[in-house]
């Protein structure tokens, strides 16, 4: 027979290192006399698309095209000094660390050409700078860095973002242990096979709070493959290990999800912004894969009724589950 | 990975010369699935390697003598997309889709799959379940093995160093075959254990059955009790039950990463029961 059951997952998270270890991240933003520019940051990105979050920032900042922008990251030899890409801190403490060396090198662009256009009320877009009272007063962003160049102007700015918390009280534990924390849920609906104990995951429904999704479609890829990773840790990845030796050394035998094994995502962002973040956002990588394997489990329970202790739910222990409360409901001695 | 000697044979003369000469000390690489990943880890150290892949002959599907041939070097991928087996074997056809991924399927063979005698291949189940032979040639000249007869043990078969596994053999079957797997996940996965059967019904009476088992014993397995049953009486799903125990009573399963001996044992009997009542159709029991 085939049982169908819904559970939810919920998790809240803390972001950044918290309990007053040190979470520090810098970067350093340069403008070129051809009007483009260069940003230099410590920061990693392994294929979770933070290079994308951080041009996107100087972006948003300086009002210039995306494509105006160089990114050189991860070089010790040419980037400051970021922290590591974990803790779902990259685009929260390194963006912020981004977000102020753009906007100290905005203050210098303004100041060349409030001197320029002899405007104050300067608007930074289209890759122009103008006066939004006197929209005829107008210069194009390649122009003001030229001008800023020969004026002698300093068109080098790092910056430091500094996010360490304190610790809490180690008497009562109490505190704010981080400076900000994530919140997602997800529902899973699953087919269990109550002969084979077989699970099939239908579908996941999630919505994670990203404060502010800066790129929407990275903060979907990102869940998705979070909630892939969380169907992995709850069905079937597993470190056997036997008299010391590792019975799943290889991906043939560690088994992680197939394109095949991942049901439908859809992903519902929530942004509520957080005041510790750029323009509101959090991390969410992390977030994405945590509350996966509960809402799986609930999901099993509630097609089943019987509670998974041990991960993964193979098939293996789901059937020796039902057959015990089989024997159970009818009275009989467990095996 | 050690060196070895590593030969291509222009044609099937030139491959049985050079298996007569080196047979002993020779792996054949009929797709390398198996083999590639063997060698590397250093499981097999052969002196040399012979490539069959390049010899014309031996690759596709052919009707003759009222049955098919398939060449030794036809690929999953080439089983899954041959009219003839859709129309004709498509059991065949489900099992060798059921084998890794498009890559695994694009480069293991049929050959390979069989000459390689996993106890969990899943041709090997369904070739048995279609009563197919190996056709297995030498120098000395060419003989036709059931396939019931060619497994010995895991990696063990009746090839003789100087042997080459040329084709399959399979007379053209007049039941309906079904083939279930079960496995960890959806793709890339051994079989847990995997069923094949085929059966020849006239009304509700079985005339001829064939039931096969993968990854339950050392080799791949027939159920001869499970098939003399079903041919006992009309059938029903009582019948179809205790066939399913029945066919399990032979088989004689380990403990392994996959799964424990019990668990084979019990999927297995449903499995065998879901297979059967698709052959017979009684549709979902």
């Amino acid at each position: 027979m085939k049982k169908r059951g819904i559970g939810v997952g919920s998790m809240f998270y803390g972001l950044g290192y918290g309990f007053s270890r040190q979470d520090i991240a810098s970067a350093t933003i340069e403008i070129c006399e051809d009007g483009s520019v260069i940003v230099r940051s410590g920061e990693v990105d392994f294929g979770q698309g933070s290079d994308t979050i951080l041009c996107q920032i100087t972006s948003e900042e300086l009002g210039i095209p995306y494509n105006s922008i160089q990114m050189l990251t991860a070089d010790t030899l040419t980037t400051p000094n970021a922290g590591p890409t974990s803790a779902s801190r990259v685009t929260y403490v390194t963006g912020m660390a981004m977000l102020k060396a753009a906007r100290a090198m905005k203050k210098t662009l303004h100041s060349a050409a409030a001197q320029i256009l002899g405007q104050m009320d300067l608007v930074f877009g289209n890759d122009k700078v103008y006066s939004l009272s006197h929209p005829e007063k107008i210069i194009s962003f390649k122009d003001l860095a030229k001008a800023a160049h020969l004026r002698g102007l300093p068109m080098v700015e790092t910056a430091w973002h500094d996010i360490t918390t304190k610790d809490v009280d180690p008497q009562t534990a109490q505190g704010d242990a981080y400076s900000a924390y994530a919140y997602a849920t997800q529902l899973a609906e699953v087919e269990v096979d109550t002969e084979t104990g077989e699970v099939q995951v239908l579908r996941v429904v999630t919505a994670t709070d990203a404060g502010k999704a800066i790129n929407p479609m990275n903060v979907e890829g990102q869940i998705e493959g979070g909630v892939a990773m969380g169907l992995g840790y709850a069905l079937t990845e597993e470190i056997a290990l036997e008299g010391g030796y590792l019975k799943t050394p290889s991906l043939g035998d560690y088994l992680i999800p197939t394109s095949l094994d991942v049901p439908p995502i859809e992903t519902h962002i929530v942004e509520v912004p957080v005041s510790t973040g750029p323009y509101g956002a959090k991390g969410v990588g992390e977030p994405a894969s945590i509350p996966t394997a509960p809402a799986i489990m609930n999901a099993i329970a509630a097609a089943l009724g019987v509670r998974v202790a041990e991960l993964p739910a193979t098939p293996e222990n789901l059937l020796r589950l039902i057959q015990e409360k089989e024997r159970e409901e009818k009275n009989l001695p467990p095996k | 990975m050690q060196h070895f000697q590593f030969y291509s044979a222009k044609s099937l003369n030139d491959a049985l010369r050079f298996l007569a000469e080196n047979g002993d000390q020779t792996r054949v690489l009929a797709g390398g699935t198996d083999l590639i990943p063997e060698l590397r880890e250093e499981i097999s150290r052969p002196g040399m390697v012979l490539n069959i892949l390049e010899i014309e002959g031996l690759n596709g599907v052919r009707e003759a003598n009222q049955g098919l041939r398939i060449g030794c070097t036809t690929t999953h991928a080439q089983l899954v997309e041959s009219d003839i087996l859709r129309r004709s074997c498509p059991s065949l056809v489900q099992a060798a889709g059921s084998i890794g991924g498009p890559l695994i399927r694009n480069r293991g063979t049929i050959g390979g799959n069989i000459a390689h005698a996993s106890p969990a291949a899943d041709l090997a189940s369904t070739l048995l379940s279609l009563d197919a032979e190996a056709v297995i040639m030498s120098q000395k000249g060419t003989r036709e093995v059931a396939l019931s007869d060619f497994f010995l043990g895991p990696g063990k078969t009746v090839l003789k160093a100087d042997e080459l596994l040329t084709e399959i053999a399979i007379p053209l079957p007049r039941g309906k075959g079904v083939f279930l797997k079960l496995g960890r996940r959806q793709a890339m996965t051994l079989s847990v254990v995997n069923v094949a059967v085929c059966l020849e019904m006239e009304g509700r009476k079985c005339r001829e059955a064939k039931v096969a088992l993968g990854s339950v014993a050392p080799t791949p397995i027939r159920c001869p009790g499970a098939e003399r049953m079903l041919l006992s009486r009309e059938m029903d799903e009582e019948l179809i039950g205790k066939c399913a125990q029945e066919a399990m009573a032979v088989s004689k399963p380990v403990d392994d990463q996959r799964a424990k001996a019990w668990y084979r044992v019990q999927a297995g009997t449903v499995l065998v029961r879901r297979a059967l009542a698709r052959a017979t159709g009684l549709g979902e029991v």
